[in-house]
């Protein structure tokens, strides 16, 4: 018996799942690309104005790879607090990435040992978003995709840092870019609320955040996100009786 | 000096969050009712972001919105429900956006 080579079966292969990951990666990405750049602006100002080195405040832009935290640990040290409570401070504001991890954990588990120590290191609220609206679960497609959707946004992360530590706020308030942060949390969020109990997810953490945002360092984002995916839970336990 | 001691640390911390559950521990050592909530995890952080953005970390106090912010978020939402793409979404709201502020300022 002959074997025979079936045209499109060279889309199976690995490489060829890598590519065609990379490619929706980037194209996913793109969109919050333009989304974060008024943040990442702020950012750029905020390092440019500390008393770091600005290439220092570039690549720890890049390692720290979470801009709220940053400005928070930031904003503590130059008011003169302590670096134990400024990087607490950090720690807690980013508190929630060890949920989107252990979301995310299924996804990684297959893949290289490089790839499980590396590729979490841009795990962000985008980067998390986006990977969970997709359902493929090929391990090569999804290094691929994390790939493509994590390589242009720290790019552009960094780069537009860079462009505000040099030019500082350069865009005309006018614009209302700043506004696109919102309204790219909304575009990333209503495509998940596939079902009730993930409406009510939702509903719940909107409704604990907003009067827990008093809270210190960002604690009322976390309590919010803990009590409503527990309410989403809660729920959907029902629903399957 | 100070301050990059403290965004080193606070790199080298956040890196540890991260990779926890993916490189170090296995999730399944966490408990039944904690891993039930992982599903849900992803629209509750998106809603406490969205609302946490729109206060500007002021709690109810900061959210007021303009009439033109309300009705752009409200495009974004009905063009994302509808399937539109990121950037449709958001180029939606944006255009609403500005639209409404040319009107509100004539």
């Amino acid at each position: 018996m002959s074997t025979q080579v079936l045209p499109g079966a060279i889309s199976r292969r690995p490489s060829s799942l890598v590519r065609a990951g990379v490619i929706a990666g980037l194209s996913d990405v793109v969109p919050v690309v333009i989304g974060l750049v008024p943040f990442a602006l702020l950012v750029g100002v905020a390092v440019g104005e500390s008393p770091i080195p600005d290439l220092a405040g570039l690549v720890l832009s890049f390692l720290v790879g979470a801009g709220a935290s940053q400005m928070a640990t930031l904003t503590i040290v130059d008011g003169g607090g302590a670096v134990a409570t400024a990087v607490l401070a950090g720690l807690v504001i980013n508190a929630r990435l060890v949920m989107y991890a252990a979301a995310l954990a299924p996804r990684f588990r297959a893949q290289p040992a490089w790839f499980r120590w590396a590729g979490p290191h841009t795990i962000v609220d985008q980067t998390f978003a986006l990977t969970m609206r997709r359902s493929e679960r090929d391990p090569a497609w999804f290094r691929g995709y994390w790939f493509g959707v994590s390589g242009l946004l720290v790019t552009c992360w960094v780069g537009v840092i860079a462009v505000g530590i040099v030019a500082g706020p350069v865009l005309p308030p006018g614009l209302s870019l700043d506004f696109t942060v919102p309204v790219m949390f909304v575009a990333l969020l209503m495509p998940l609320l596939t079902d009730p109990p993930r409406r009510v997810a939702a509903l719940t953490a909107a409704v604990t955040t907003v009067p827990a945002l008093h809270l210190p360092h960002g604690l009322g984002l976390l309590l919010g996100v803990v009590v409503g995916a527990a309410a989403g839970a809660l729920v959907s336990r029902r629903h399957v009786r | 000096m100070t301050a990059i001691v403290a965004l080193t640390l606070l790199a080298a911390g956040t890196w540890l969050l991260r990779v926890v559950f993916i490189t170090m521990l296995h999730p399944a050592a966490l408990p039944a009712p904690v891993r039930a909530t992982l599903d849900f995890v992803a629209p509750a952080a998106l809603a406490g972001l969205v609302v946490t953005v729109l206060s500007g970390g002021d709690g109810v106090s900061g959210l007021r919105l303009s009439l033109a912010e309300a009705v752009a978020l409200i495009a974004a939402a009905v063009v994302a429900l509808r399937g539109g793409t990121l950037l449709l979404t958001i180029g939606a709201g944006l255009l609403v956006l500005w639209t409404g502020q040319l009107l509100a300022g004539i």
